[in-house]
């Protein structure tokens, strides 16, 4: 028995050192494919015998079993591993087939105009149907704020035209430029330098302006950039100002930027339509709706050809159990670390089991 | 190098100065001009949290700025909580102020950027708080893992182990915490509570080298070994990692792009 222990320790160790070294690897390989990895076959196999250690670990190490905070860390650990298996992809394609039916969209998209009601399921590309919801839902309104535009120096740039790979299109590379006013500063990795000699700083509905003073080689040439309302940029073409200048790019330019205002939130105020009922929700960022299983998500707009919002749909019904999961691992590890030590008695306990 | 002429930059300076002062004093042997020294540094340095916090309209830990500004902030009562530890080594204390200060002081912009709807969450200031303590806990820790890798006599060497592990253990639930609370979060954000993202990896990475910690402790049953002390090292260079090279690589670019 002391040996199966020893075995059950060592291959503890190793199963969690190899679990660190695959996460680290995941995250070299970003989130897509690293979801692909370890929602794979080989990897089944690693959280089937890692749930498998640690139910043997309590199995067989009474010591577990008796100390409430290890009893919960183990505990925890081993129902968000269950958990996590049985809400994967392959878990509800394994739970639709032990019920004979259909597997449920887990992960789908509801792309909704106003006063459009809906229950089309769609992939991430909102192009391709994937399933239809038990219930319709009807957008009455989708409301963005933005924070007011800081009355900030206005973004200077640098940026040259570059080719679209594939296609005929151009698009400008840009950099951003570090100034001061009446400072002296490096155009980008060009010979040149710019001075900004005034400006009006970035006020909505407002032409944005900028007078700078561009020298190379001896040579100055002052230029006044005026952005016009709705205008997303203004620009000076550097090449004609300094044609002598060596390895410049014909489409090298200055750009004064309009600054975009942030979005401070997005709400999608829906109506519910379920069994001739009507039941009103407001869905945003950190406030999902739950409707009969589901959860709604505000996921983002888009505005061609029509103002629109997608909502994300995921059904989880074994997310209970990470949950679950989550409050032992916490609870436990709270309990082993911060409490235990604080009671004499049940370290005396330990120590003597 | 970006210096700071603002009413911000002066508090975080003078916070860095009292920190170091007290850092020297110590090396003089005044010990009680030191700790005075290391609480006024406190003041100022959360003075600067206050400031900011103000000025920004929300709670300032939003980006690097702001985490190693709170965490400059954070060493003091850290610090104050572990004075009873068998080898406290309060002085590594206050230098660590002065390195935690010195990013919010000398690397990123102060300027300030609002909270994007993802940020607006009761648990934004939780989750990130935990973890902000649990690096500042298991960052003394390894400074005192570090120490057991010189030559030392046995009964210092126990000390330092002893300390490294209870640090380690203050700093494991918080660690724990702050995933459990991120993967809530993420749940009502953006649907799930993983995704996979590469500071999630990292994160958890980091968590189970400490896991692995307190493994090996249980499983080899020994006195100090450098293993232990290894492993306290391997957990706290995951965590600099995950802080820095994360964040700011485009190598890691994910859903918390925005801590940059």
């Amino acid at each position: 028995m002391n040996e199966f222990r020893r075995m059950i320790g060592w291959f503890t160790l190793a199963l969690l050192f190899g679990w660190t070294g695959l996460s680290i690897f995941g995250a070299f390989l970003g989130a897509e494919l690293g979801k692909q990895l370890f929602n794979s076959w080989p990897l089944a196999v690693f959280w089937f015998v890692l749930a498998l250690t640690l139910a043997a670990g309590l199995a067989v190490f009474a010591k577990l079993r008796r100390c409430p905070g290890l009893l919960g860390m183990h505990l925890g650990m081993l129902l968000v591993i269950l958990g996590f298996m049985v809400n994967s992809e392959a878990g509800h394609r394994v739970a639709a087939r032990l019920r004979s039916g259909a597997a449920k969209t887990t992960w789908s998209y509801l792309r909704l105009e106003e006063g459009q009601v809906s229950s089309t399921l769609r992939d991430e590309t909102l192009h391709r149907e994937v399933g239809l919801l038990p219930f319709s839902v009807r957008l009455d309104g989708f409301d963005i704020e933005y924070y007011p535009l800081a009355a900030e120096p206005p973004p200077l740039r640098f940026g040259v035209l570059e080719p679209e790979p594939g296609t005929p299109h151009f698009n400008w590379k840009t950099r951003a430029l570090r100034w001061k006013p009446g400072r002296e500063a490096k155009l980008s990795d060009t010979p040149m330098t710019f001075r900004v000699l005034e400006f009006s700083p970035a006020v909505e509905d407002a032409p944005l302006s900028v007078t700078v003073e561009l020298s190379a080689e001896g040579k100055t040439h002052r230029h006044e950039l005026v952005c016009p309302p709705g205008e997303p940029f203004a620009r000076v073409a550097l090449h004609p100002i300094f044609p002598e200048l060596a390895g410049m790019h014909r489409s090298a330019s200055l750009l004064l930027v309009r600054p975009m205002p942030q979005v401070r939130t997005y709400r999608s105020r829906i109506t519910i339509l379920l069994d001739g009922r009507e039941e009103k929700a407001e869905v945003l960022v950190n406030r999902p709706a739950h409707v009969a299983g589901y959860h709604l998500y505000q996921q983002s707009w888009g505005s061609e050809p029509e103002l629109y919002t997608v909502l994300l749909v995921v059904s989880d019904s074994g997310v209970w159990l990470v949950y679950a999961g989550f409050v032992l691992l916490g609870a436990g590890s709270i309990w082993r670390f911060w409490v235990r030590p604080l009671l004499p008695r049940a370290a005396a306990e330990e120590g003597a089991a | 190098m970006n210096l700071k002429t603002s009413v911000l930059g002066m508090l975080i300076y003078a916070a860095m100065l009292l920190y170091a002062a007290a850092f020297v004093a110590g090396k003089f042997s005044l010990r009680r001009a030191g700790r005075l020294l290391f609480a006024s540094g406190f003041v100022f340095a959360t003075g600067a949290v206050a400031w900011r916090g103000l000025s920004t309209g929300h709670i300032p830990l939003q980006n690097l700025f702001e985490v190693f500004l709170a965490m400059g902030a954070l060493i003091y009562p850290i610090a104050l909580a572990c004075r009873r530890l068998p080898a406290a080594r309060e002085r590594a204390d206050m230098l660590l102020g002065v390195i935690l200060l010195w990013p919010a002081g000398f690397v990123f912009p102060e300027t300030p950027r609002p909270l994007p709807p993802a940020l607006q969450s009761f648990l934004f200031a939780p989750h990130v708080l935990v973890y902000l303590a649990a690096y500042v806990l298991l960052a003394k820790s390894a400074i005192l893992a570090g120490a057991q890798f010189r030559r030392r006599p046995d009964d210092e060497r126990e000390r330092l182990d002893r300390s490294a592990h209870a640090l380690a253990a203050w700093g494991y639930p918080f660690l724990t915490l702050g995933l459990l609370l991120g993967a809530w979060w993420g749940k009502l954000a953006w649907g799930d509570y993983w995704h996979w993202d590469p500071k999630e990896m990292w994160a958890l990475a980091t968590w189970l080298i400490y896991t692995g910690y307190f493994h090996a402790r249980v499983q080899f049953a020994r006195g100090p070994s450098r293993l232990y002390a290894g492993l306290l090292l391997a957990g706290f260079f995951a965590i600099v990692l995950t802080l820095s090279w994360v964040n700011l690589s485009r190598l890691f670019a994910g859903l918390h792009s925005y801590a940059m």
